[in-house]
């Protein structure tokens, strides 16, 4: 599941850095930096996990859904 | 017998048209519907020349009409002619047929291999032979004498035909030698020079026409003149700059540092010139206001001017088709010399040549490549705005025919863009956090003013939907419940509005297992004591359910609930007596 975050986000930093948008790329390439640490929607906090989700281009339901399926402490 | 009437009425009425012209049979109207039915059809997708369809009924008259086929006889041995024609008076004009040599042969091999006419196969064998024999390659080579001179590229070349025969003769395994060995000092050119001229010379004569090619040596003209054995196509296309505003083009200085500066070391041609429009269409956009005016009135005037190039900057980024086409028209010129281009103004077909009148666009030649760059195929998805939206750029094409040159030019695209997105990536990392920690509060700083807000309730309703879904019982249930409220509700929330405290559940003296439950308490402020506060009890075997302040304290009151440790943070507004268990534990120490 994060692998297919992990698309999303990589497919949206080749798209912002061939066209120079600058402020978006910041933003994704942040998130970047945050899906690479191991376990991180339960390191941070939900606002900030569906605000990452929703940038990655889910709507508000969607990226709650799928908040819901990131998150374990199983591991 | 051809009708000598029919062909003396077409020539009485038809004087004009016929006149000089001795290749032609007169037939009647009923004939000519016959030769209409083109009932033999051969066609072999490999080669596009092999398309033919032609009467059966049409080479059955030419193979038992003797008159008739001396006539083509005659025509055929004269070289120069291609073709045969069938006059007919028609309703309304002159009505006439067209035989090449080559429709002809290909129906007689047809007819010849099909035993449905195996009665006509003695006559139909000499026609073909007949005409074999004078359309030979080596025959029609003896018509040319001396030597053809091509210009190519700005260099002389002086041929014999009899080279372009000799190639077209050669066997499969011979002519593959030959290109693979291809040797360019003892040929005295490129392959593409030779080959340009093979192609001149046999389409300008058409050889194709006027000799009988077997499948092989017709499947190599194709190969040939497809550019299949190497692209040719730019040959003596823009051999000199075409774009008469390069003079007049000022480049901005920040502008061209812009664009030029970062441009990758060890680029071929091709890539600078893929990277420099790139690299353009991320930098300019185009004016809204020139669009507003239609392109019109004195607010559209400033940009119909040359003069008002040098006023472009990255910053003042704002520029029209023209614009664009001359920045980078000047661009090309310094970073590729060798590159020649054309200035191309277009309004419908025609174009009025002026500078700031017609949609413009540059067209160059790169080497093989010949190259169309339209920044603004259309406002609204102009390549100015797609490469900032990440879309497919469309404007920047190769004109080529060739499928194996077109895909060159656009992996070579593909990767110019990878390179363009490495480069904007690098430049913003170096300047980004490499730690989570950090990565995650620059993000919250990024995204303050977009926060998403889901309310305290819904949030706590996620906790224990998600429980339930995890299956998770016991101990385990409570430490996720305590976890998840770490990550559902930020330190605020946690010191003031949603507190959690697991107590037991229970009471010593009676016979019924003893348990835990969770209170949470819901507030605005739960450590202001003016502030009123709500309860849950939630145990992951019910889930949760409201509770009275008054019940829960009559819970503590009765012994019902109580702290599992002296240590254990109080539930807010609560005052629980010190419970039996505490003293009973004690008296055991």
């Amino acid at each position: 599941m994060i692998e297919n975050l992990k698309l999303k986000n990589q497919k949206l930093i080749d798209k912002y850095s061939l066209s120079g948008n600058i402020a978006l790329l910041k933003k994704q390439m942040l998130i970047k930096t945050i899906l690479s640490e191991e376990n991180c929607f339960n390191k941070i906090q939900m606002a900030d996990s569906i605000n990452i989700l929703i940038d990655l281009g889910y709507t508000q339901e969607e990226a709650i859904k799928e908040y819901k399926k990131l998150i374990t402490f199983k591991n | 017998m051809e009708n000598t009437t029919i062909r003396q009425e077409l020539l009485d009425k038809y004087s004009s048209k016929l006149a000089g012209s001795s290749a032609w049979a007169a037939i009647s109207e009923e004939q000519a519907k016959k030769y209409k039915n083109r009932n033999i059809k051969i066609y072999n997708p490999a080669n596009t020349f092999n398309k033919i369809e032609i009467s059966d009924y049409m080479i059955s008259d030419i193979a038992t009409n003797y008159s008739l086929y001396a006539s083509i006889i005659a025509a055929f041995t004269n070289q120069q002619l291609t073709t045969f024609k069938f006059h007919y008076k028609s309703r309304y004009d002159l009505g006439t047929i067209e035989m090449s040599r080559y429709m002809l042969m290909q129906g007689l091999e047809h007819m010849l291999s099909d035993p449905k006419y195996q009665d006509l196969s003695p006559q139909l064998n000499f026609v073909y032979e007949q005409i074999l024999n004078i359309s030979s390659l080596d025959t029609l080579a003896d018509h040319y004498k001396g030597t053809v001179e091509y210009t190519i590229d700005g260099q002389e070349y002086e041929f014999s035909p009899r080279t372009f025969f000799n190639l077209l003769k050669l066997s499969d395994a011979d002519f593959s030698f030959f290109i693979e060995n291809y040797d360019q000092t003892s040929m005295g050119m490129p392959i593409e020079h030779f080959l340009y001229s093979f192609s001149k010379f046999t389409n300008d004569q058409k050889i194709y026409n006027k000799a009988y090619l077997n499948e092989e040596q017709l499947s190599r003209f194709q190969q040939i003149c497809d550019y299949q054995i190497a692209d040719f196509q730019s040959v003596n296309y823009l051999t000199e700059n075409l774009n008469f505003y390069l003079d007049e083009t000022h480049l901005n200085p920040e502008l061209q540092a812009e664009i030029l500066d970062e441009m990758p070391q060890g680029y071929s041609d091709l890539q600078k010139a893929q990277y420099i429009y790139l690299k353009l269409c991320q930098t300019l956009t185009y004016d809204t206001e020139f669009y507003a005016v239609n392109q019109c009135g004195p607010r559209a005037a400033k940009h119909k001017k040359i003069e008002n190039i040098p006023n472009i900057t990255p910053t003042n980024n704002n520029a029209v088709c023209y614009e664009f086409a001359a920045i980078y028209g000047k661009l090309l010129t310094i970073a590729t010399p060798s590159i020649t281009q054309e200035m191309v103004f277009k309004n419908g077909y025609f174009g009025s040549g002026t500078y700031g009148e017609d949609h413009t666009y540059i067209d160059f030649r790169c080497g093989k490549y010949m190259v169309s760059a339209d920044s603004v195929m259309g406002i609204f998805t102009s390549d100015m705005t797609n490469q900032k939206l990440g879309r497919p750029s469309n404007g920047l094409k190769c004109s080529n025919l060739s499928k194996e040159t077109i895909k060159e030019f656009n992996q070579s695209l593909i990767q110019v863009k990878k390179d363009l997105q490495q480069q904007t990536q690098e430049k913003l990392a170096g300047n980004l956090p490499t730690t989570f920690e950090d990565a995650v509060f620059l993000y919250r700083q990024e995204t303050e003013e977009n926060q998403v807000y889901i309310d305290i309730p819904t949030r706590l309703g996620f906790c224990f939907d998600q429980i339930k879904d995890s299956q998770l019982t016991g101990i385990d249930a409570y430490s996720y419940l305590l976890q998840l409220r770490k990550i559902v509700f930020d330190k605020k929330e946690q010191h003031e509005n949603v507190a959690m405290q697991i107590i037991r559940e229970g009471t010593d003296n009676t016979e019924s297992q003893i348990s835990l439950a969770a209170i949470v308490t819901l507030s605005h402020n739960y450590r202001d004591p003016e502030e009123e506060c709500s309860y849950l009890v939630y145990k992951p075997e019910t889930g949760p359910e409201d509770i009275s302040k008054e019940d829960l304290m009559a819970g503590f009151n009765s012994g019902f609930y109580s702290y599992v440790s002296q240590k254990d943070e109080a539930v807010p507004c609560i005052e629980a007596p010190v419970c039996s268990h505490f003293i009973l534990n004690k008296a055991l120490e």
